[in-house]
């Protein structure tokens, strides 16, 4: 997504917030004060108002993450299917974290989420941009290992 | 606007068409509880104790949001009403600490109110009491996060009043949480102090340092008077306990003000630090000694009779105009402490909250004239006003809106389209020919300018800020002149409560000269005096003052002091000059 | 049923999201049409005479809504509501990523006939894979000149972007979802006004769902009478269901709207694993109260399911088995709506919150009788309350369990916990 072509186009700047905000996001992995200062600028809003709206939604941080973070569905479908509870006993076990926390070495962190709208082929797990459904705990662990390979 | 016929609890009123239900039931004398709606910001419906049952209409209605139609039935009392009002009291109840008997806000609260008028005898629902953070970092008031009911008044009256934008809301649902900025502590934030948040909080969440503990709703008295600090002249409500003003607050039904006020109004009075003068004192050989009353006036009018005319009575804005009349017949020459301009207002205060472009010259509104200054800022935030500043410290060269060095970043520079030097003032009426309604604001310095570009601007008027909150009063009654170093032998300052003094003219008083100075306040006249004679507070006397639009204020007495009112001083000072 | 798929009809083909299959498979060809045969107006007139319902939920007639929309001239919109996030809903993100140019060609035909100069895509900020779809099928589109200036050579212009929700169940609703297209926190606003009247940025909106825009291509191409003889009589055209839960097969189904529950869960997604009973089935996603095993016999569309006191919602088909504990499902419910509750009126940000203790509390074990009159009185209190349907939304979920279940949940209080199997 181009942000200026859209800014141009919108009545107001302010409609890129959460295009904006995910883009700094991703550039530092967090929100940091900084980074939503510098978002306020740029659309003319106060840090405030971008502080305000940002903490609003679940899917913007404040706070850093590990650099993979592991967001397993806790939703009514996951559950009844079977496995959700498992995966997340899985991966505290094999991370040595709770839901909730980083690693120490801050490649991991774990979450529980709402609904990933996977309800048709749970367990299911997201891994930054990648969603991972029908999982076998086999499969989770092969998915660690290549994640924990990388440099 | 045409009316429509409405029917509340029985009652048949016929009301204007675009109003809410809540409004409606005032006009029929029928009142709706409230928390976070507030006659003086939009309403948001969202705290739902306003709910009524409106006849055919599926569910209940919050009043504050819900227009009127015509035919319209409602019932704001029936036992659907109650239930859903207890329901909404009884989750607010539940969700952080009210224990009211540990609150300072306790018997002034809206929401303990609301609970004994319903009958909350017991908890509902459980209470887990998540504790939060009391934030007292700020000086005047504190921020008990476990008291607040979220209602958002308090995030409103910043943004929508004063237009300062410091609180906000971080979080949503149960974790939503009050902050100020990028929830920094209140003490560090962008605050500046007006406390407007503090007197919309339904609860004691926002609580006055000064006043809590010290009174509740039906032990106080409220008495409506004028502030004398600046000449936007606003309403104010002393709240008096024991003879003691305990708290100030802004009065909602004052013009120009309409409940707002600055930290110089609000808090300064009650913070006061420096030592009250309760009896006149006589400097001997380098000491003060206390005198009576009898014997200070005695003083004053021998060493007057020895100066002739040689006299230099120089006023402060805290004067009456009573007060002025009456030292305006005292001998020899009348200054007023402040610079003046001769040029006068041609706009209303009032006209702030029209004007779709503001030009301000040689002031700093944020600074000086505060309340008129959120009146711009909500011009602009909320109008789309466009604000310009010409201002001797913009050279010419910021044309950009980039603040220039040092003392030129006014504080509405973040908020100007443009800022112009004054030899550039020419662009200024470029742009701002074809506004609808221009209003042009000035300094003392800038009023000669101001009043030149109102010639040139089609529609345009001017508002004159002079320092000193009664300077245009006492100017009428005959202070036509500022005081810059003229000499004298006797000098007779009478300063009420200022505390902002030119280092010139101390430094003048100190060289020579008899100076008698007639204070509410010791310092910093202690240094430079030779008499000190008592003078009574704003809080204290009653009179007229004139603001920056010619507009009378009344002055009313809240609570009495034993200093001898000073009309007595300067009459006997009149005598003396006959 | 034998029914041959019209919505899903092309997400089995190989590369069913790329624009040459969709234009291979009469794709664009109802865009043609509209924009040749019809003016704006016969087009509202088309979609009432389908009797097309709204698929996000609420089930609003869509010509009626297209009607609410202002002739004045001045800027108005289109949001397509892809913020998919009701729990056991997942059709709009099959929809999305295996045939988005199905909702793009709705999406103009609606537009087009409102008079909307530019349509927003608003897809839950989840959907990592969705954006990419619609990024690029909107790309390829305005490459084929079936967006941007002079459309077709209609001169008819339409401009289409894609917004990325953040993480917010609430922005769904449609004020919420304009709010935060503007870049607010995602609250719901006012109604009235409507939308239609003040949308985004107070200019006239008109909100659709995903489903009920892929419906409108099949509306142009075979009319409004062809579109009626689906379904019944108050319920028309296909519908896509989601399964759920204890079933085999789970997955997305189309049938027309008023199949039966128990052909559609025993006959096309398998029945229940282990042979088991179904003990209750939540018809329309997590916010709409369950029915009952004696209800299986329903017929899924709006009337019937209404009149069995629940609601058809998004078409989401959770299945409970006879060992699912309902007090848990009460719960997980519960705690969903209070995760989403946006905070601004007392009922939703409070109410849910006690709504979670008190059933974790009973589901621990350590529930009391007066525990039901509290879950009562919070159902009741909520119940028309809130600033928003979302109330409503909650009241459904853990109302509807409670008076439905209300064994379980005395069960539980004086057993002191779950009985169920884990």
């Amino acid at each position: 997504m181009e942000p200026g072509y859209y800014a141009e186009m919108d009545p107001a700047k302010r409609a890129m917030l959460l295009t904006a905000l995910y883009m700094a996001q991703e550039q530092y992995g967090y929100l940091s004060r900084e980074a939503m200062e510098r978002v306020g600028r740029r659309l003319g809003m106060s840090p405030r108002e971008v502080y305000n709206t940002a903490t609003f939604y679940s899917m913007f941080r404040t706070e850093p993450v590990g650099r993979y973070l592991i967001q397993v569905c806790e939703g009514l479908s996951c559950h009844l299917a079977g496995g959700a509870e498992d995966l997340v006993a899985h991966l505290e076990d094999r991370l040595g974290i709770s839901a909730g926390q980083m690693t120490g070495d801050g490649r991991f962190s774990l979450q529980m989420v709402q609904c990933l709208a996977a309800c048709g082929s749970s367990p299911a797990m997201r891994i930054n941009d990648t969603l991972y459904t029908n999982l076998t705990l086999g499969q989770v662990d092969t998915i660690l290992q290549d994640l924990e390979g990388r440099p | 606007m045409p009316n429509v016929r409405v029917t509340i609890n029985g009652v048949e009123a016929a009301v204007p068409a675009n109003i809410t239900v809540l409004e409606a039931a005032k006009f029929a004398g029928i009142e709706i509880p409230t928390l976070c709606d507030h006659p003086a910001i939009e309403p948001i419906g969202a705290c739902r104790i306003c709910l009524v049952e409106i006849e055919k209409q599926r569910t209940l209605q919050p009043a504050c949001t819900f227009p009127v139609f015509e035919g319209m039935v409602a019932h704001t009392r029936s036992e659907k009403v109650v239930e859903a009002r207890r329901f909404v009291l009884d989750l607010l109840f539940s969700e952080r600490n009210h224990f009211c008997m540990f609150c300072q806000m306790s018997e002034s609260c809206t929401l303990q109110d609301l609970a004994y008028e319903y009958e909350l005898d017991h908890w509902k629902f459980n209470r887990p009491m998540p504790k939060f953070s009391v934030d007292a970092s700020r000086e005047y008031f504190v921020m008990d996060h476990n008291r607040c009911i979220l209602c958002r008044r308090c995030i409103r009256v910043c943004d929508e009043l004063v237009g300062n934008g410091t609180l906000g809301l971080k979080n949503r649902g149960a974790d939503s949480m009050v902050t100020a900025d990028m929830d920094v502590p209140f003490g560090e934030s962008s605050c500046i102090s007006c406390g407007t948040c503090l007197q919309v909080c339904p609860t004691g969440s926002l609580a006055d340092r000064a006043s809590a503990y010290m009174g509740a709703t039906a032990q106080i008295d409220r008495v409506k008077t004028r502030c004398m600090a600046c000449p936007v002249g606003c309403g104010t409500e002393l709240i008096v306990r024991e003879n003691r003003v305990i708290r100030v607050e802004g009065d909602w039904d004052a013009e120009p003000n309409k409940g707002l006020l600055c930290e110089i109004g609000r808090f300064v009075p009650l913070h006061e630090k420096r030592n009250r003068v309760r009896q006149p004192m006589v400097r001997t050989d380098g000491d003060w000694t206390e005198v009576e009353m009898e014997e200070a006036l005695g003083l004053m009018n021998e060493k007057m009779r020895e100066a002739g005319d040689d006299v230099a009575t120089i006023v402060s804005g805290f004067v009456t105009v009573e007060e002025g009349k009456a030292l305006a017949q005292s001998p020899g020459a009348k200054y007023l402490m402040h610079p003046i301009a001769s040029e006068q207002s041609t706009a209303k205060q009032a006209d702030l909250d029209e004007a779709d472009l503001f030009v301000v010259v040689n002031t700093d509104m944020t600074e000086d004239y505060q309340v008129a200054g959120f009146a711009i800022k909500r011009g602009v935030r909320q109008r789309g006003a466009r604000l310009l500043l010409i201002n001797d410290a913009a050279d010419g060269e910021a044309a950009d809106g980039e603040a220039a060095d040092g003392e030129a970043a006014d504080g509405l520079g973040d908020w100007a389209m443009r800022r112009f030097g004054p030899e550039d003032a020419n662009q200024a009426v470029s742009i701002a020919r074809g506004a609808q309604m221009p209003v042009i604001v000035a300094g003392p310095d800038g009023a000669k300018l101001a009043t030149e570009l109102a010639d040139q601007i089609p529609d345009a008027k001017v508002l004159i800020y002079t320092p000193g909150g009664n300077s245009r009063g006492l100017y009428e009654v005959g202070f036509q002149e500022a005081f810059e170093g003229q000499e004298a032998a006797v000098y007779h300052v009478v300063a009420g409560e200022i505390s902002r003094i030119s280092p010139e003219l101390l430094e003048q008083l100190r060289q020579g000269g008899t100076v008698i100075v007639t204070t509410s306040y010791r310092e910093p006249w202690d240094e430079v005096a030779d008499l000190i004679v008592p003078m009574p507070t704003t809080f204290e006397k009653s009179g007229t003052t004139v603001n920056a639009d010619g507009m009378v204020g009344q002055v009313v007495v809240g609570v009495i002091t034993r200093a001898v009112p000073t009309n007595e001083i300067f009459n006997s000072l009149a005598e003396l000059a006959q | 049923m034998t029914f041959e798929p019209v919505l899903l009809r092309r997400t089995s083909l190989p590369r069913s999201d790329s624009i040459d299959v969709y234009l291979a498979n009469d794709g664009y060809a109802a865009l043609a049409r509209a924009l040749r045969d019809y003016a704006p107006g016969e087009l509202i007139g088309l979609v009432k005479a389908s009797k097309l319902r709204g698929r996000g939920g609420a089930g609003f007639p869509a010509g009626l809504k297209w009607g609410f929309m202002p002739q004045s001239d001045g800027p108005k919109y289109l949001c397509v509501n892809t913020d998919e996030g009701e729990p056991g809903t997942f059709k709009d993100r099959e929809l999305v990523e295996k045939d988005p140019h199905q909702i793009i060609e709705g999406a103009i035909i609606a537009a087009y006939a409102v008079g909307a100069e530019r349509a927003f895509v608003y897809i839950r900020g989840e959907f990592f894979q969705g954006i990419k779809s619609w990024i690029k099928a909107i790309a390829d589109a305005y490459a084929r000149g079936f967006l941007g200036q002079n459309i077709l050579g209609s001169g008819y212009d339409l401009e289409m972007s894609v917004h990325r929700g953040a993480g917010a169940y609430i922005c769904g609703e449609e004020t919420a979802m304009i709010s935060s297209l503007e870049g607010r926190r995602g609250e719901p606003r006012l109604k009235p006004p409507y939308p239609a009247e003040k949308g985004y940025w107070g200019q006239p909106t008109l909100v659709h769902n995903v489903e009920t825009l892929a419906n409108i291509p099949h509306i142009v191409n075979h009319g409004a009478e062809w579109f009626a003889s689906i379904g019944t009589e108050k319920s028309t055209g296909p519908k896509i269901f989601c399964v759920s839960g204890h079933v085999y097969r789970r997955g997305v189904y189309e049938f027309p709207l008023g199949i039966s529950l128990r052909e559609l869960l025993y006959e096309h997604a398998g029945g229940v694993p282990g042979g088991k009973a179904i003990k209750a089935v939540i018809p329309g996603g997590a916010s709409t109260p369950p029915l009952t095993a004696d209800q299986l016999d329903i017929t899924l569309d709006f009337e019937s399911l209404e009149g069995a006191g629940s609601a058809l919602g998004t078409g989401a088909i959770i299945v409970l088995d006879e060992d699912t504990c309902m007090v848990d499902v009460a719960r997980r419910s519960a705690r969903f709506f209070a995760h989403e509750s946006c905070g601004r009126c007392t009922p939703c940000r409070v109410g849910t919150q006690r709504a979670v203790d008190v059933l974790e509390a009973i589901e621990a074990g350590r529930g009391v009788p007066e525990d039901l009159d509290r879950l009562e009185a919070l159902c009741h209190g909520i119940s028309g309350n809130t600033f928003c349907p979302m109330g409503d939304a909650v009241v459904s979920a853990i109302g509807g369990t409670l008076v439905r279940f209300r064994d379980e949940f005395e069960e539980h209080i004086s057993q002191g916990g779950c009985a169920a199997p884990a």
